[in-house]
């Protein structure tokens, strides 16, 4: 890249540009975290019992815990405890959990708005501890039949979602703190199982969703399942939306920042072209910076607002890594044109070995991905975890982006290290030097080390407030502070995002060519003494207003 | 549907009512603290108040504060789900005081004659307890109720307020309103599972932990007086240190119970004693027999006893399947 703006940016128009940048930043935090909820929100759902008469029943018959609305649906009749279904000569597979969500609040129906972007749901199993037993680590096979139905206002009946057979392991422990220890048995009272993965939506698309789950004690196939549950009192789901708040929030930032980042992208790409020369890789990076930020700034999740879209997760990663990848790639690049070690690179196949790590990662982490949340386009119940060879196979994957992750990270460091080495030798060497030759040089230690401090300062932000969110949120936070209204987790978001679209942004504008062909302003400017003005030797024939600017100015001065 | 559960859930919802509705009393009122309310009085009024509105408006009640009024008015179902709460409680009260002289039990006797005359009438550790543990058999029970959804008048603890709660609940969600014994359960859901995502919420825990915690408290409770001119209750002696909100307080020394009915200011306390009951020969605590049987002694018991072993454990209808074996049994009982 030769002469980009920001060294011929004056110090004033630096600082202004700076002030815009800080303040869209601030807008960014502030609308995040003032008057905005939680990303996330959770339903949690104790289930119902309900009893199913039919001893073989059909399985087409939904048990509804509770009436929604004018719609006189038929409840299912409910057990207080499961030992009330002791004496009735049931079998297991009559004991159905249900759940409706959403629940009822102040008197209100409520119903789920497309809004909400996506539903998770996760199982906390309640078994009771038995002395008997005497048992403190309990593992078993939890198998389920698991039926999971929506339902629209103005529909009259529940309709299939999905359905599957599904087995998890739960593991639960006794909790034995020391006072328990000194007690004795009497303390002890149920288990403190891990929660279980349940199922994952990638858009709610309906009003109303209710959940079916049976424990059979023997499957269709006369297989055994469930037995050594021991005494299961309670299941409970807990459901995990998106806020509508934030989500309205986020997708405002993504609409306004993509006109700005396609549009700086073009002036950009404009500039480029009318330097009457074939664009440099780094050029071309940028650009490609540009586009992918521009992909991800699209409010694609506009669409589940009108079309049933499960697949939006799946996009949603893909343009994000889309977004990494080039983000990544851009910075090797980067450093690597600025090695000043006299070898003519500016083609990305020169890079090929240090882009295979990103290209690794990315791909495992595609595959990974593909297979968790695109089987749950088929299943919501599915999930890659499950099974022993699917939980190695995601395992391994997330290795080998993580293993990938790390090479490409020693790669950046080797290089950043010797573009430093580089820079000192070159710096002590810069005197000798013929003043063309050696603004040649400054520019180009002056444009490596502005971006390694804005790239730096970016991450760290991004690092340090991840760690606070991450921090805060797992912390008791309700308790006293009511009067502190910021929300910290969408602030983070928001202000992440709005910082990498800032950063984008900025390199959009301050490394694209200079306009030294225009040279009144710089004149002026320069007559006035406030800049400090770097100009560059020209490295191709058709890069002279350079030289003659020079010139110019030397013939002023 | 008058039998004798029955009527034992009527008398548990009456006094966890007002113990429901009392505590929650806001300290900054002029009336003198719920705590020197005379009980008995209050059960009193509220029994012939109960009786008065059966099939009436709750506003017609008199002894009911507003909140209570409120709580009355809403629902059967809400009454229901107190009343069962309350035996949780009382349950739950009985396998924590399984091994002292008070165990926990209250007197036989209709709902009059409990409220004339009974342990109730001390202000003392034991009632702090019930007190306690019935009002949080009341709010566990509702929550678990909002947790179901079966109830439809619980609330969202979203600060953000918007118009409608359907409004609200687009916006922020709503979770629901839970306190006191609670485990935190967070889960991350980011891009591959990865934790720039993570979201926790309030898990509610067996009524058994809520059991211990109240009962940690009941063995910390402290003694004290009422202050009338700073309307405050201090410790009665100088160097114990003053108790917090979360604690457990009592005004009165407990009664005697070691012996059947003992009066208390010429009023039947309707205490069955520790006559008959079982004792541990080896114990050092509270539950051995030199303690619960107030230094009488004991007479020991060899019987025969069925009972289960080998027990398979199976989540199913039959939930446990077990032998049945037969051994020899050593009782101790207090004379």
């Amino acid at each position: 890249m030769v002469g980009a703006v920001v060294e011929n940016l004056s110090g004033r128009k630096l600082a202004v540009l700076g002030g815009l940048l800080v303040t869209a930043q601030v807008t960014c935090f502030l609308l995040g975290g003032i008057r905005t909820p939680a990303p996330s929100g959770t339903i949690q759902s104790l289930t119902t019992k309900c009893l199913d008469p039919v001893k073989d029943g059909s399985h087409d018959t939904w048990f509804i815990p509770w009436p929604t609305d004018r719609f006189g649906e038929t409840l299912c009749e409910r057990l207080e405890h499961i030992d009330e279904a002791l004496g009735r000569n049931v079998t297991a597979r009559q004991i159905v959990f249900a759940s409706k969500l959403p629940h009822r609040k102040e008197n209100a129906t409520l119903d789920f708005s497309r809004w909400q972007q996506n539903l998770i749901g996760v199982l906390q199993v309640d078994v009771e501890y038995e002395p008997e037993r005497n048992m403190a680590v309990l593992q078993v096979e939890l198998t389920m039949d698991l039926r999971l139905g929506y339902r629209n206002k103005r529909d009259s009946e529940w309709h299939l979602l999905a359905e599957s057979t599904e087995t998890r392991t739960l593991r639960c422990s006794v909790e034995n703190s020391q006072k328990e220890e000194v007690m004795g048995l009497k303390r002890r009272h149920a288990y403190d199982c891990d929660m279980i993965p349940l199922f994952e939506l990638g858009n709610i698309h309906h009003d109303f969703y209710l959940l079916n789950i049976r424990l059979p004690s023997e499957l269709m196939d006369g297989r055994k399942v469930n037995q050594n549950l021991g005494r299961l009192s309670d299941l409970t789901l807990t459901v995990i939306h998106g806020n509508g708040g934030f989500v309205k929030k986020w997708l405002a930032m993504k609409s306004a920042f993509l006109p700005i980042v396609s549009a700086a992208a073009a002036w950009f790409w404009a500039r480029v072209l009318k330097l009457h020369r074939a664009p440099s890789l780094l050029e071309s990076m940028l650009l490609a910076l540009g586009v992918a930020l521009s992909v991800l700034n699209v409010p694609l999740e506009l669409l589940s607002l009108v079309f049933d879209t499960p697949w939006m997760p799946l996009v949603s990663d893909m343009r994000q890594g889309l977004f990494y990848a080039t983000l990544l790639s851009f910075w090797l690049v980067f450093a690597g044109e600025h090695l000043m070690d006299d070898v003519e690179r500016n083609k990305l196949s020169e890079y090929r070995k240090n882009l295979l790590s990103v290209g690794l990662g990315c791909l495992s982490l595609f595959v990974f991905d593909m297979c968790e949340r695109g089987t749950q386009l088929r299943n919501p119940f599915q999930s890659i975890w499950r099974t022993r060879v699917g939980a190695n196979c995601a395992l391994a994957f997330i290795v080998m982006a993580a293993i990938s992750a790390i090479v490409y990270f020693v790669f950046l460091s080797y290089l950043i290290l010797k573009v430093f080495l580089n820079i000192s030798s070159k710096r002590s060497a810069l005197p000798a030097m013929s003043s063309l030759r050696r603004m040649h040089y400054e520019g180009i230690i002056y444009r490596f080390k502005f971006l390694m401090l804005f790239t730096l300062l970016c991450a760290a932000m991004t690092v340090v407030s991840f760690i606070i969110g991450q921090v805060s949120e797992g912390e008791w936070k309700w308790e006293d502070d009511a009067q502190i209204d910021i929300q910290y987790t969408s602030a983070f978001f928001t202000g992440v995002y709005g910082m990498w679209n800032i950063y984008v942004l900025s390199l959009l504008a301050l490394y694209a060519p200079s306009h030294k062909r225009w040279p009144q302003e710089s004149d002026t400017l320069s007559v006035s003494g406030e800049q400090l003005e770097f100009s560059r030797l020209p490295t191709e024939p058709t890069d002279a207003p350079g030289l003659q600017d020079l010139l110019q100015k030397q013939s002023l001065d | 549907m008058i039998n004798s559960k029955w009527e034992f859930t009527t008398a548990s919802l009456i006094f966890c009512v007002v113990v429901f509705g009392q505590t929650s009393l806001s300290s900054a009122t002029s009336e003198p603290p719920w705590w020197l309310h005379n009980s008995p009085r209050v059960f009193r009024h509220i029994a012939q108040d109960q009786q008065k509105a059966q099939g009436q408006n709750c506003k017609n009640r008199t002894l009911l504060n507003d909140r209570d009024k409120a709580l009355c008015a809403m629902s059967q179902d809400i009454q229901k789900i107190v009343a069962a709460g309350a035996q949780v409680a009382f349950g739950e009260c009985q396998h924590q005081f399984k091994m002292r002289r008070w165990n926990c039990t209250i007197p036989e006797l209709d709902v009059q004659e409990l409220l004339n005359s009974s342990i109730l009438a001390i202000n003392s550790r034991e009632k702090a307890y019930l007190y306690s543990i019935c009002s949080a058999g009341a709010a566990y029970a509702i929550s678990r109720a909002c947790a179901k959804g079966v109830l439809p008048l619980c609330s969202c603890d979203e600060r953000i307020r918007r118009t409608s709660t359907n409004g609200l609940f687009e916006w922020g969600g709503c979770s629901e309103v839970l306190q006191g014994q609670m485990q935190l359960i967070c889960k991350c859901h980011g891009v591959s599972g990865a934790c720039t995502t993570k979201v926790c919420w309030k898990k509610m825990r067996n009524f058994r932990a809520v059991g211990n915690a109240l009962f940690d408290k009941f063995e910390g409770a402290t003694l004290v007086r009422y202050k009338m001119q700073k309307n405050r209750l201090r410790p009665t002696e100088k160097y114990i240190k003053k108790p917090t909100k979360r604690d457990l307080v009592y005004l009165q020394q407990s009664p005697d119970y070691c012996n059947y009915n003992k009066t208390y200011f010429f009023r039947s306390l309707g205490i069955s004693g520790t006559s008959g009951r079982e004792c541990n020969k080896t114990s050092l605590g509270t539950d051995g027999c030199e303690i619960l049987c107030c230094g009488r002694g004991y007479k020991t018991l060899v019987r025969e006893i069925q009972e289960k072993c080998d027990c398979n454990f199976s989540w199913d209808v039959t939930r446990v399947v077990c032998k049945w074996c037969i051994r020899m049994l050593e009782e101790y009982h207090c004379n």
